[in-house]
């Protein structure tokens, strides 16, 4: 079981995150919704390591956890300059040499002899996915991970995702395409002012739908007609 | 400047001084058209490849004044040298040029079309991306020192300047912040990562410069210390770019930063008077790189 324990992120004397709880257990995907600047990268980064909390824990099966332990895919996916789709892969291969990289190509029919530079934001995002699922961790975060894709892609990841779901991986999953999150997740935090606002079961995502509009500005209208 | 440290720039700018005001002295002897033309460089250069201008169009209906103004305040450091010497001239041609350089309405975008690289590299460079994405970068530049090196292996200082610029080409390759994950790839702790880097630069670069060197013996036996005190100048270019590199890493971000700080220690070791300075700060450096890397690297 992943377990946060009130987890308090300031940068310098901006409060990002204040005391987050929470427990993921295996064969869960977890949804984690919020608008822009509540803090979900933040909470992300902190949960894998490279952003510093102040205070709090992250424990992996009650040992505080290693980034060795995650795999992370992070919003904006960055690869280095000039270098090939399989050069990229390449790095990976080097802890997971029996990954078959060959094989997962044929789900995603990524041009691998291409420069990375060429490819298409989907196509990034399925490199870097295939990149991360090569680590095969007990952890995978993954951060607005329909981003850019098309629709076919965006089914393979779902069923990808049941897959690793049943073999006991613990799944964190942000979005802000509810759709897609309210059709995989079996629980959706809410997270908002750097605080869980809100937890919903699968079978209370309507309410969660419910306040995330209820949320948006009532004088939209009048600020469209307006222009 | 928090990210180089505010008192280290202050120092090294102070050093920096004597050095940068020797070669700005040896160019205002040369010509007073070599100040000319590097402001004019500058001012074109800067106009060409600008990305702002679509954001500025948005916002102010004609933002030449705008440009005028910025390329006067760019060029007006070599306005104040070249009237110390009356130079009217050149300056008139600067401040012409600040006026019409503005109204040169096309930009340049640098971008290949190639989808795949154009050539690949043996499996020895797989774990080295900054060199297989700088080798693609520069390699007509150091094809052609290196024809040329073997051609002109003859001369005397040949050799030794290619060697050189081949040595500076290569620290270039560590501009660039890698994905987090990539670093993980190498399974090693902070100072074996850096150390490794170093020394997989070092023995690559050695190997692939050793038929110049050998060339190089050959005519120039005799000179042989000054080959000695080429290769430990030019081995600590590479050192001090990894170990800068990595003081100044983050995932996925440019490291432009490092690049005024490296660019001055190179000059440094140019020098005879200022060759410590590169020496007594890269343990400095190297410290930090070792604990900015510990944030990325747990194993």
């Amino acid at each position: 079981m992943l377990k946060i324990n009130n987890l308090h992120l300031a940068y310098k004397e901006n409060k990002v995150l204040k005391g987050i709880s929470l427990d993921f257990k295996p064969n869960q995907l977890i949804g984690i919704v919020g608008l822009n600047g509540a803090g979900k990268t933040s909470f992300l980064n902190a949960i894998y390591g490279v952003a510093h909390f102040q205070e709090g824990s992250v424990e992996l099966n009650e040992s505080p956890v290693l980034s060795t332990q995650i795999a992370f895919l992070e919003t904006k996916n960055y690869f280095y300059p000039r270098i090939t789709g399989k050069e990229y892969l390449q790095l990976f291969k080097i802890g997971q040499p029996n990954f078959d990289f060959d094989a997962w190509n044929e789900v995603f029919g990524l041009p691998l002899d291409h420069l990375i530079s060429t490819y298409s934001t989907g196509m990034k995002k399925k490199l870097a996915f295939m990149g991360i699922l090569s680590l095969n961790r007990p952890v995978l975060i993954l951060d607005e991970p329909f981003n850019g894709l098309d629709l076919e892609t965006n089914e393979t990841i779902k069923r990808i995702l049941f897959l690793l779901k049943d073999k006991n991986k613990i799944l964190l999953i942000t979005s802000h395409i509810m759709e897609t999150l309210t059709s995989i997740c079996d629980q959706i935090h809410y997270l908002n002012d750097g605080k869980i606002e809100a937890s919903f079961k699968e079978t209370e995502f309507d309410q969660l739908e419910d306040l995330l509009k209820g949320r948006q500005k009532e004088n939209l209208k009048s600020l469209v007609d307006d222009l | 400047m928090t990210e180089i440290g505010a008192g280290y720039v202050v120092i090294l700018l102070i050093l920096s001084i004597p050095l940068l005001g020797g070669i700005a002295q040896k160019l205002w002897m040369e010509s007073i058209y070599i100040p000319m033309g590097v402001a004019l460089f500058i001012m074109i250069n800067t106009h060409l490849f600008r990305k702002d201008k679509a954001f500025l169009k948005l916002i102010i209906k004609k933002p030449y004044a705008i440009y005028c103004v910025e390329y006067a305040l760019i060029v007006l450091p070599f306005i104040l040298l070249l009237l110390a010497r009356n130079a009217w001239l050149p300056i008139g041609v600067l401040l012409g040029a600040c006026i019409l350089i503005p109204f040169m309405g096309f930009t340049i975008e640098l971008k290949s079309t190639r989808t795949r690289p154009l050539f690949s590299l043996p499996k020895y460079f797989n774990k080295a991306y900054d060199w297989i994405a700088g080798l693609r970068k520069n390699w007509f530049y150091l094809i052609v020192l290196y024809l040329l090196g073997l051609i002109f292996c003859q001369r005397t200082e040949v050799i030794p300047v290619v060697l050189f610029l081949m040595s500076l080409t290569t620290t270039s390759f560590y501009q660039d912040g890698e994905p987090s994950t990539f670093l993980e790839s190498f399974h090693l702790k902070a100072s074996a990562f850096i150390n490794y880097k170093i020394k997989w630069h070092l023995i690559t670069f050695w190997v692939l410069s050793a038929p110049l060197v050998l060339l190089w013996f050959i005519f120039n036996a005799q000179y042989w210390y000054i080959f000695l005190i080429l290769f430990v100048v030019i081995s600590i270019f590479p050192i001090l770019a990894i170990v800068l590199k990595y003081y100044s890493y983050e995932p996925g971000i440019p490291l432009t930063s490092q690049n005024v700080t490296l660019g001055i220690m190179v000059a440094f070791l140019c020098f005879p008077f200022t060759q410590p300075v590169p020496l007594i700060m890269l343990p400095v450096y190297y410290k930090k790189a070792i604990t900015n890397l510990k944030n990325y690297l747990h194993a």
